[in-house]
């Protein structure tokens, strides 16, 4: 059973509750401070917009909530199809840390270049290229989230996967809607 | 030469059971048919995991510590061991 695996797509064989969930916490914090700085809206998983036009709260609302329903849905799944006792902060701590990739288009956004452009523009492009692989980047660290705290394999793995991806997504659009 | 105890039939994969037993000592030989040990009937890195269980007082915590992985992994490996154990056929086919 290979349990070294590289920390840049699955650091949870080595890392997981509290471990993961601080560090994660402090990510979350400070993804949340460059999007708010830079005007970087993360409105669930298929949107990314840039706009210096919303207070801080909200940033960290939609920071907050983009993590906490695919937490809250992934740990139910775990709860009801893993036959292992699988612990809240796992599931918390590992989901938190896997969106650490979203640091990076805020962090571009800050060098100068970046900061105000056009809509039809290279800088634009360049973005949402960021955005995608960081997207790709963080859906594979989610799934070894997912896989490693809640001891799920296969089938009921990557079915439950997707279904709380989905369920997710959905709540986290209408939430955001309605405080807007 | 630390020699494994072979433990599937390299024939048709099924589990290997003891028919002779020998004293070293005064030459006797046991006949009979005997089934291994379900510990016995795992792997040998299975079994060094119980071990190292055991030695940590069953404490999934410590293991973890000890072997620097996370819990939930350390869980799920044993997780998978007792599943092992409850359906020693599953991994024959």
């Amino acid at each position: 059973m290979p349990m070294k695996s590289s920390l840049l797509y699955n650091p949870f064989n080595q890392i997981a509750g509290f471990s993961s969930f601080i560090p994660g916490l402090i990510g979350l914090l400070v993804i949340t401070w460059l999007a708010f700085i830079t005007g970087t809206h993360y409105n669930g998983l298929s949107h990314i917009a840039f706009a210096r036009d919303s207070e801080y709260w909200f940033f960290l609302t939609e920071s907050l909530s983009n993590w906490f329903f695919i937490a809250v849905f992934m740990f139910l799944s775990g709860l009801s199809l893993s036959k292992s006792r699988i612990r809240a902060i796992d599931v918390w701590g590992t989901t938190l840390l896997s969106r650490l990739p979203f640091v990076i288009t805020p962090m571009i956004r800050t060098l100068p270049v970046f900061q105000s452009f056009l809509i039809q523009s290279w800088q634009r492009y360049f973005l949402h290229g960021v955005y995608l692989a960081s997207l790709i980047w963080f859906l594979i660290l989610l799934f070894h989230a997912f896989k490693i705290s809640c001891n799920l394999k296969n089938d009921k793995l990557v079915a439950s996967f997707i279904i709380s991806m989905v369920l997710a997504e959905i709540c986290t659009t209408i939430f955001l809607k309605s405080i807007i | 030469m630390n020699k494994k105890l072979p433990l599937i039939c390299p024939s048709c994969e099924h589990h290997l059971q003891v028919k002779q037993l020998y004293c070293e000592n005064c030459q006797t030989e046991v006949t009979g048919l005997y089934s291994l040990p379900v510990i016995a009937q795992l792997p040998a890195e299975d079994q060094k995991f119980i071990l190292d269980f055991v030695k940590a007082s069953g404490s999934l915590k410590n293991m973890a510590q000890n072997m620097k992985l996370s819990y939930p992994t350390v869980r799920n490996r044993l997780d998978e061991i007792i599943s092992k154990i409850d359906n020693p056929d599953a991994d024959e086919k």
